[in-house]
């Protein structure tokens, strides 16, 4: 199941990347608190404070983080979309359960597609869509394959 | 008159948040490739 959504360059950021995995880990390490925490924050900027993953429509996706200074700075949303190995989409617009949100920070919006590409494959693919005028678009492809891996396009 | 003398700061603002969010997550899907290198490093030794 794949829907083409259509990329508008002025408000779109479209990531993509390989990755050298089976696409059960890498759906793992993208959908489970204690794997997320590890990589979401840079360690010289702070760490993830909190992190909860109700991986479901309507389920919350939370990241909190703390920067280095204690500063707690929450991040929270909803998932819209779940098919487990290949598609997740969630939202800051909604707080869990769809409820609408107030935020200061510009909202956004991330589908994230992994495909299957060829033997042992997958391709990911994330749009982050912001409600700002004049945007940049970037598609980055970094490639690494084995016999058994996964690509990913953000 | 007014509307364009503020707009091109808005789009200014505009692209270096763009500019801000592509360099974040170039840099997170850096660290999420590292690290699923490693759990798939510890997935074949267990």
């Amino acid at each position: 199941m794949s829907t083409q959504l259509a990329i508008n360059p002025d408000v779109d950021l479209v990531f993509e990347r390989f990755v050298d995995a089976p696409r059960h880990l890498v759906w793992e390490a993208l959908t489970k608190p204690e794997h997320v925490r590890k990589w979401w924050m840079p360690r010289q900027w702070g760490s993830v404070a909190h992190c909860e993953m109700d991986v479901r429509p309507g389920g919350i996706f939370r990241i909190d983080i703390a920067l280095a200074d204690g500063q707690p700075i929450p991040n929270v949303g909803c998932f819209l979309e779940v098919i487990p190995m290949e598609r997740l989409t969630w939202t800051s617009m909604l707080l869990p359960g769809y409820r609408p949100a107030v935020f200061d920070d510009v909202p956004i919006t991330a589908v994230l597609t992994l495909d299957a590409e060829g033997a042992g494959h997958a391709t990911f693919s994330r749009h982050c869509t912001g409600t700002r005028p004049t945007a940049r678009r970037t598609r980055c492809r970094v490639g690494s394959r084995g016999p058994r891996s996964c690509s990913i396009r953000w | 008159m007014r509307t364009y003398e503020i707009a091109p700061e808005r789009l200014k603002v505009a692209e270096d948040w763009l500019t801000r969010q592509r360099q974040v997550w170039e840099n997170r899907l850096d660290r999420f490739d590292s690290y699923v290198e490693q759990l798939k490093q510890e997935e074949s030794e267990s």
